[in-house]
């Protein structure tokens, strides 16, 4: 994945990016009264401006790289909602059982049922003989081979397209 | 200087998670570091509640980031290749399945109406559901208490119960699909195709669902 910013710098244009994007839309869809929207809405303004973007002319990579360092790193903005989640559960599991009960056994059954589907709606191809141990770590600047290796096998990746053709 | 302690306790506990990740590629990322941060709530003199009202507007800005930056990989796929009826079907599948299964378990079990509302957003992303959860007033508290619980044993279950999955397309979408926004952050550590699909399967589950679910459950509740 060549970009003519440095990983960092593209990080820091995804951050710049998703910030203004998302405080703006706060902004305007708490004038129009529906604050909790705003990050939804922004998410799917910027779709919208990206995909009418694609249209014309390919995607920057630096936004792919940039990305894909972001979101690698967003487990730490669950951190704290998932800490509560576990804390209510240990102080209030008494009386929750019949909750917990469902939440577990629905988790369960449709994650091995959608993973057994999706696995069949998917066209075979080389990826599902790559495994991730094999590959080296994805969290930086050192996502050129195994993207260049899975991004071939991919038909979702654009990337897989334009190297194509 | 409670927050500077409470961020430091909670990018700590991420790093840590993340070394420990590394040398034992089974534990689920978001797992080991909820462990780790009620574990240093616990040992350090900081109460939970005030470790979560002081991080909570700083994380809520960066949840709000994140859910922006997932729009950037679904801008890069292109759908060449793809069956689009099996996908269709599957998707379709997923938003019934995902509110319908947990609402007549809940419902069978002899569970009251708040907790059967309190299920239909289950499988959808935060900020979706809980503007579901409103609409059909469902209490909001166990709806958010039960996104996290999917999400989190969704993510902490995927080494285990989708082994014999190794196509990491098919592994992202299920996780999406099931485990929202938690299974996505997971998925993100499998590889980035598995993050790819998995913020597909869960954005197109939560568009889908905020399409029918909240004018269905606000007629029949």
């Amino acid at each position: 994945m060549t970009t003519k910013y440095p990983a960092i710098g593209s990080l820091l244009l995804v951050l710049l990016l998703v910030i203004v994007i998302r405080e703006g839309f706060v902004w305007l869809m708490t004038v129009l009264g529906y604050p909790a929207t705003g990050s939804l809405v922004g998410m799917l303004f910027l779709l919208t401006v990206l995909l009418a973007y694609r249209a014309v002319k390919p995607l920057p990579r630096w936004l792919e790289l940039g990305s894909s360092m972001f979101l690698t790193e967003s487990a730490l903005a669950y951190l704290p909602v998932c800490a509560a989640g576990g804390m209510l559960l240990f102080t209030q599991f008494g009386s929750l059982y019949g909750v917990m009960f469902v939440t577990i056994l629905v988790t369960l059954v449709t994650l091995k049922g959608f993973g057994v589907l999706a696995r069949r709606a998917m066209p075979p191809n080389q990826a599902e003989a790559i495994s991730d141990s094999a590959l080296p770590s994805e969290t930086g600047i050192d996502i050129d081979s195994s993207e260049h290796i899975r991004n071939q096998n991919d038909p979702l990746s654009q990337q897989s397209k334009e190297r194509n053709s | 200087m409670i927050f500077t302690l409470a961020f430091t306790l909670t990018l700590v506990a991420h790093v840590l998670a993340r070394v420990l990740q590394k040398k034992y590629p089974r534990f689920p990322l978001v797992v080991t570091a909820l462990v780790l941060v009620l574990l240093f709530v616990w040992l350090l003199p900081l109460s939970f509640d005030d470790y979560y009202s002081s991080t909570e507007q700083v994380f809520e800005h960066l949840l709000g980031y994140v859910t922006v930056a997932l729009a950037i990989p679904l801008a890069f796929m292109s759908f060449e290749g793809i069956p689009y009826r099996k996908l269709t079907r599957l998707l379709l599948l997923s938003t019934l399945i995902g509110v319908l299964l947990p609402v007549g378990l809940a419902a069978l079990i002899g569970l009251g109406a708040d907790a059967q509302l309190a299920f239909v957003t289950r499988a959808v992303t935060t900020p979706i559901a809980l503007n579901i959860a409103e609409i059909i007033n469902a209490p909001l508290a166990l709806a958010s208490l039960i996104i996290v619980i999917s999400g989190l044993l969704g993510a902490a279950a995927v080494p285990w119960l989708l082994k014999d999955v190794t196509d990491d397309r098919a592994k992202g979408l299920a996780m999406g699909l099931v485990a929202h926004a938690i299974g996505t952050a997971e998925a993100w550590q499998i590889s980035s195709i598995c993050g790819r699909y998995s913020a597909f399967g869960m954005a197109i589950n939560g568009l889908l669902t905020a399409l029918w679910a909240p004018w269905v459950f606000a007629y029949f509740y």
